[in-house]
């Protein structure tokens, strides 16, 4: 929130208010999210890891980011499309040799140091998506807006596994579907002559893809909060 | 000579600094390989392989009575078709009595 003040301030420039009812319009943003997903194979992969004696270390936290076009079709009604993106990782490092890193350090007098982690094995889930959502305006004052939304999504996934010497990947595609709550604070601010608006959503997302061939499935379902900007177009 | 050997040592040591395999705690495989066991216990026993996305993907050993202490059994790296498995990790399940008792990982590499 103070990032968002702190931009506000930096690039806002103060609207008038002439104009506070409400007009049709498309807006286009980027987002910034946060979600936090349920992948259980991927929990009991990495529980097979530690048993097999690995300090495996899996996220909790998906992050993601992406591109969208919100239009106020009606004063009561709001459409939201977009493509984004979700990485969601976790793996396996070691130190680095310290023996070798001491004498590193002496003869090139700490130049040079090789501190810092190995990654051994590395995961890495992505997932891009492409979202379509209309949304109820609960609520409209004069530059805020509360709506509440929901619609299908279509993912696509990546799965990566890295190790020493080899790397596995899979892929495969699937239906979702995503509701949420959105706020949007609007026609308070300009950017030059654009109308500026910023959205923060919270919500849900059933989201498994199924890892061709392997009947793998990675579930990017869970909450999730996302916040974005938004200029007029 | 000396001066050659004082640049190189700095060289080699940065290139080897993070590279300590020997210390993974899983093999290494390209070939058909042993690996032991211990069972706590006298019981049945079941050897599976299973692959990164946790399918099984051979049967060592089914319903095999064994006594406690220490056992052996070796795999070829081939599946269940007799396919030489891809590249990638790998994980053998020993389980007693319908427990897995001990997961053991490798890496499985031409």
């Amino acid at each position: 929130m103070t990032l968002l003040m702190l931009l506000l301030c930096t690039i806002g420039q103060p609207y008038d208010g002439s104009n506070d009812s409400f007009s049709p319009g498309f807006r286009i943003g980027f987002t910034f999210m946060a979600s936090f997903p349920s992948m259980q194979n991927e929990k009991d992969f990495a529980d097979m890891n530690t048993a097999a004696g690995l300090d495996f270390e899996l996220g909790s936290t998906a992050w993601g980011g992406s591109v969208e076009v919100l239009g106020d079709v009606s004063e009561k009604f709001r459409i939201r499309g977009s493509v984004g993106g979700t990485n969601f990782s976790g793996g396996y490092s070691e130190g680095f040799n310290a023996y070798q890193n001491i004498f590193l350090v002496l003869f090139t007098l700490g130049l040079f140091s090789g501190s810092g982690e190995d990654d051994v094995i590395e995961l890495n889930d992505q997932a891009i998506s492409i979202e379509a959502q209309a949304y109820y305006v609960l609520t409209r004052t004069p530059g805020m807006s509360i709506s509440a939304g929901a619609g299908p999504m279509y993912t696509f996934a990546t799965r990566q596994l890295d190790s020493p010497n080899t790397g596995t990947s899979g892929s495969g595609s699937g239906l979702g579907f995503v509701a949420s709550l959105r706020l949007d604070q609007e026609s308070t601010f300009k950017l030059g002559c654009l109308p500026l608006m910023f959205g923060l959503e919270a919500g849900y997302r059933m989201n498994s893809v199924k890892i061709s061939a392997d009947d793998y499935e990675l579930d990017f379902s869970g909450p999730f909060v996302k916040l974005g900007s938004y200029i007029g177009i | 000579m000396g001066k050659i050997l004082l640049f190189l040592l700095p060289a080699l040591l940065l290139i080897t600094a993070g590279c300590n395999d020997s210390t993974y705690p899983f093999q290494q495989v390209t070939d058909e390989f042993t690996f032991t066991y211990d069972l706590p216990s006298d019981g049945v026993v079941d050897l599976i392989v299973l692959n990164c996305y946790m399918n099984n993907i051979r049967t060592l050993l089914a319903d095999s009575t064994q006594s406690s202490g220490s056992h052996s059994s070796s795999w070829d790296l081939l599946d269940e078709n007799a396919v030489r498995v891809p590249d990638g990790l790998y994980y053998v399940r020993i389980i007693l009595d319908n427990d897995v008792i001990e997961t053991q990982m490798y890496e499985v590499y031409k």
